[in-house]
């Protein structure tokens, strides 16, 4: 009969456990494997150890639950660094495009639009990132159930202190679900010229909403900020997703 | 011998506590030690045991520690912190408490 194979089956728990550390991790490891060890001279038999030890599944959702709120602070600290991080490349995207140079006058300004621009991007981005984490593999219901709890609770914030947001972040989950959908396309130039006329689109059925007239020329303008801000978005959290890691990695160490 | 699961709930802390609470001792060692005073009438799950000693460390009741057996393997250790021997002495005067009245109880319903 072979030999059980106990590192692998070590392996499954220590990473069934999702323990986030990697030092919390290899102490598992090691614990396990001289538990095993032990169990196996002592019982006699390494399959006896196993059978004994209990099943895997339920070892591993206990350890789960003994460090799911280190898993929660970590994905906590992740989600608001991305937010401030796209948020940031937003405002600089959008005050780029927006600035006004009067050089007779020697004045620089932003353009007219740019605040609700601003509050639109920034809806986005928040939008993004959350849709992200809603959907981040292993999907679970109550995820993405506290997504969506997170999204309308900044939402109804947002209104008490400035009166104006839910345009904005209904606008933006529309701007989401459009991009998103865009996303699953494979050819990547279709894909991003879809992209632009969906937020082209919803840039200007929300003037249209509102009664503010936009010219569908300024509608593309206003969507290729959109595209711009959704694509640096994805490109931070992406890059945030892994530095992230990497840090908690090599300070665990 | 099998027991009803509903009966051991709350029953591995306080025996861990008790365990510890007479010298460091490492994870096989406690199933073991369980087996050995209880005439192997108690056979304490492995895959319960080290969730629980971890979720004990995290709780700050006990602190572990590699080192070296006498046999020369290098083992986890766990010990009570202070705050594990607080919770030791007063689980061990609940426990009492309760198995006392569990007693009287179960000697009336005999009698």
């Amino acid at each position: 009969m072979p030999e059980p194979d106990v590192a692998a089956l070590v392996e499954r728990i220590v990473v069934g456990a999702r323990i986030p550390t990697r030092a919390a991790r290899d102490d598992l490891r090691r614990e396990l494997l001289t538990h095993f060890e032990d169990a196996g001279t002592t019982a006699g038999s390494v399959e006896f150890a196993i059978r004994r030890f209990g099943s895997e599944a339920l070892v591993s959702e206990s350890f789960r639950r003994v460090y799911r709120w280190d898993g929660v602070a970590l994905d906590c600290a992740r989600v608001a660094a991305s937010i401030v991080a796209s948020g940031a490349a937003a405002l600089l995207i959008l005050a780029l495009v927006n600035l006004r140079v009067e050089l007779e006058q020697e004045v620089w300004r932003l353009a007219p639009g740019f605040s609700r621009a601003v509050g639109m991007a920034l809806a986005v981005v928040f939008g993004l990132v959350i849709a992200r984490e809603a959907g981040r593999r292993p999907v679970s219901a109550a995820r993405a159930a506290l997504a969506i709890a997170t999204y309308a609770g900044v939402c109804g914030a947002v209104e008490l202190l400035f009166g104006t947001s839910v345009v904005a972040f209904l606008g933006a989950a529309v701007v989401v679900a459009f991009g998103s959908l865009c996303a699953t396309l494979e050819s990547r130039p279709l894909r991003w010229l879809l992209t632009l006329a969906a937020f082209a689109f919803v840039e200007y059925a929300l003037h249209q909403f509102l009664r503010v007239d936009l010219a569908p020329a300024r509608a593309l303008l206003a969507g290729a900020m959109l595209v711009s801000v959704w694509a640096s978005t994805l490109l931070i959290v992406a890059r945030l997703d892994h530095a992230f890691l990497a840090f908690f990695e090599s300070a665990a160490r | 011998m099998d027991y009803d699961r509903e009966f051991l709930t709350g029953t591995v802390g306080v025996l861990l506590l008790s365990l510890l609470s007479e010298r460091p001792m490492y994870g096989y060692e406690m199933v073991q030690e369980a087996e050995r005073r209880s005439a192997r009438a108690f056979q304490l799950k492995e895959g319960t045991l080290y969730p629980a000693l971890h979720q004990m460390e995290r709780d700050g009741l006990l602190k572990a520690t590699w080192r070296e057996s006498d046999a020369g393997r290098s083992r986890k250790y766990y010990s009570l912190t202070a705050k594990g021997r607080r919770q030791a002495q007063s689980k061990r005067r609940q426990w009492t408490t309760i198995s006392a009245a569990m007693r009287a109880i179960l000697g009336d319903v005999h009698a």
